[in-house]
């Protein structure tokens, strides 16, 4: 693995002197029907790490990864994902480029099997079959669940699926939107854990997540997006100590 | 909890018209005549005789009543789907219950070749309206769209077969070049159905998805068009029957009598047509990768398109599809109706009644809100005759359920509220 990098870093031009992005969102300007939301949000997203999204309630967290998903409206602007531009491009063309999505709101499917939410995002035959035990291993509730309408699982469990869902095809990069939404500690600490292995598989995170602790253990990079604009950016060791700068954008943490 | 409930609703349908066939025709002997009467009388009689210890079992014996009690408010996730669940299959009972009963009925008032006549008819009925509605409730679903060309399609699926048809009149000397004959109209209208779809859906309803008001417009001004194309074509007066007999006036097995039974063959050809697309269409949407991509896409389409599915291509399958077994429908029906320029509008009327009764989205509801309409408008309109001397007022009777389901239950039999 460590070999592969670094043949793709010698034929990758680098476009900062840290040098591997996976994403890169430039300039966008994104609209909600006449609504102006994102106003020239630009950040970078490092290869092979996690980084975090902040932002207080209705900053654009959620519309920046609508926005890269190809599911809102961008008007102007970049985004690069792996030397590609997919900005304006159909939702369906970015993910197959190996995006996968988990959006706010445990968006599974109610009236499928939690084998059909799975099978349902296979792009090739055999992904759920090559992809199940590593699945499975992570969220293990799945296995007895494997048969059940999606509609009838805890809200917890929806949200294991629908992570478990973005990892059935082999993605390049995540987008998790608030996975700690409404759950207790002690799934948060499982989906934690759950992230972490993804990291560690050599997949690339973009998290958006409120709960400032989780956020912190995880990432090692943020972005702070504060009225539709990127206002801050860096690595997240420095966040945790500037008790500033984490009140003026975030609140109380 | 639910596979148990279901279980024990097939044991309890089935033992109460087992049981109540067999006693009618040791009470009765003289509906052996017709042991199919006998069954359904027997079902009916069961119904009413056995429901009350049934429901009492199933009150005691399932966890309804806890459900009922608890009120939806108390229950978690888990329990609420259960709940509804069993809601459904409750709303369904209700609905074959009322079915039963008016069989139970008509059983009483006419006698056995009579009954079959009716029931046979209702059924019959019921699929075509079946054919047409699978597509509205599905397109719907899926998209947001109501079809309002789905009736013209049908009657482009009757002219098709018919010209077809009657244009191969020489194949009309065996009854494999009967069959043959048909079946080829049957090919070609549903495939012209399918490909009709595809261009409409590109052409009309692609550009005004986020204007639901334009494509009603639109779809309803193209089955206007449809229709003057048809008229310019081949005039007001609407055709002949196609004649499925031999040239030298031999029945073949799509002509003449049932054996035994005052049914035309014919209608037990539009059933099983009609049977074969509702399990086939069944089939398609619980076991195969469209299948799960169109009842995810009913839910939330915008999530299917970012798990990497081309959802307006299956927008447009689907549509095609839709309009492909609309089509089928007509071609099906020339066998015994004359196709006229308006065939499908009566058709159309109905379908969108089942597809409200049925619960917007819910195929299943589509299905069975389709038989119990065909069969109950016949019913009725049996009853009609023989007290008003009229029995187009069977019609009526679907707007007559309608209104009484969107009473007790706004969202249709099967539907879930949104
Ligand atoms: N449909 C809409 N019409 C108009 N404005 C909208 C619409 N949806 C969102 N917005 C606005 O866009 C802004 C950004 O919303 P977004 O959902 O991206 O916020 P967020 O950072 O994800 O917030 P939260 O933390 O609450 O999820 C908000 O100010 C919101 O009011
Ligand atoms: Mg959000």
């Amino acid at each position: 693995m460590d070999d592969g990098q670094i043949i793709i870093k010698s034929h990758v031009e680098p476009t900062s002197p840290e040098g591997n992005y996976i994403l890169q969102v430039e300039g966008i300007h994104t609209y909600i029907g006449q609504f102006h939301i994102l106003e020239n949000v630009s950040f970078q997203v490092p290869e092979n790490s996690i980084t975090v999204l902040l932002g207080r309630n209705g900053a654009g967290k959620t519309t920046t990864l609508r926005s890269i998903m190809g599911l809102a409206n961008v008007r102007e602007g970049n985004i690069v994902f792996n030397n590609e531009n997919i900005a304006r491009r159909r939702p369906y063309h970015i993910a197959s480029l190996g995006i996968g999505y988990v959006p706010e709101h445990r968006a599974i499917f109610r009236d499928l099997t939690v084998e059909e939410n799975l099978r349902i995002a296979e792009r090739k035959r055999g992904d759920l079959a090559n992809r199940l035990g590593f699945i499975l291993d992570l969220f293990p509730d799945l296995k007895r669940l494997y048969k059940l309408g999606g509609g009838r699982l805890s809200g917890g469990q929806q949200q294991m699926l629908a992570i478990a869902r973005a990892l059935v095809p082999e993605n390049r990069l995540l987008l998790i939107d608030e996975p700690s939404e409404g759950l207790a500690p002690v799934i948060i600490e499982a989906m934690i854990h759950a992230i972490q292995q993804l990291s560690a598989n050599s997949t690339t995170v973009l998290l958006v997540e409120q709960n400032f602790r989780m956020a912190s253990q995880l990432a090692e990079d943020y972005v702070i997006i504060e009225e539709g604009q990127a206002v801050l950016s860096g690595k997240m060791a420095d966040l945790v100590k500037d008790t500033a700068t984490i009140h003026r954008y975030l609140g109380a943490a | 909890m639910t596979k148990e409930l279901v279980a024990l609703l097939v044991l309890y349908y089935g033992i109460t018209t087992i049981s109540g066939g067999l006693i009618f025709a040791w009470r009765f002997p003289q509906l052996n005549r017709d042991s199919l009467a006998g069954a359904f009388i027997g079902f009916g009689a069961a119904l009413l005789g056995f429901g009350v210890i049934g429901l009492l079992a199933l009150w005691y014996l399932t966890p309804i009543k806890q459900i009922a009690f608890a009120g939806v408010g108390e229950l978690n996730e888990e329990r609420k789907g259960a709940y509804k669940i069993a809601n459904n299959v409750l709303w369904g009972m209700g609905a074959f219950a009322f079915m039963w009963i008016l069989l139970f009925l008509l059983a009483l008032n006419t006698e056995p070749s009579r009954f079959l006549i009716v029931v046979a008819g209702g059924l019959y009925e019921g699929m075509l309206i079946f054919l047409v509605a699978a597509g509205l409730s599905i397109i719907f679903g899926l998209m947001d769209v109501l079809n309002l060309a789905q009736g013209a399609t049908f009657t482009i699926g009757a002219y098709i077969t018919w010209a077809i048809y009657t244009g191969l009149d020489d194949w009309r000397t065996t009854t494999a070049g009967v069959a043959l004959a048909l079946l080829l109209g049957l090919v070609i209208a549903t495939l012209s159905g399918g490909v009709l779809g595809f261009v409409v859906e590109r052409a009309l309803i692609r550009p005004t998805y986020s204007r639901p008001f334009f494509q009603i417009v639109l779809t309803f001004g193209l089955a206007e068009v449809i229709r003057r194309i048809i008229i310019a074509q081949y005039g007001t007066e609407g055709r002949s029957n196609i004649n499925l007999r031999l040239k030298d006036g031999t029945d073949t097995f799509l002509t003449g009598l049932f054996p035994g039974t005052s049914i035309q063959n014919y209608w037990l050809f539009m059933i099983l047509m009609g049977l074969i697309m509702m399990f086939g269409v069944q089939y398609l949407l619980q076991n195969t990768r469209i299948g799960i991509i169109i009842r995810a896409g009913v839910q939330d389409s915008e999530m299917v398109e970012a798990l990497g599915i081309n959802v307006r291509l299956i927008f447009t399958l689907v549509f095609a599809l839709g309009s492909a077994v609309a089509a089928l429908g007509g071609g099906v029906a020339i066998g015994f109706l004359p196709p006229t320029p308006v065939l499908g509008d009566a058709f159309l009327l109905q379908a969108i009644a089942v597809v409200i009764v049925g619960g917007l989205g819910s195929y299943s509801g589509t299905a069975i809100a389709a038989m119990v309409i065909g069969i109950t408008g016949r019913i009725i309109g049996h009853f009609a005759f023989v007290e008003f001397n009229a029995e187009a007022l069977g019609s009526s009777a679907v707007l007559l359920i309608l209104i009484l389901v969107l009473y007790v239950k706004p969202t249709g039999l099967f539907g879930q509220a949104h």
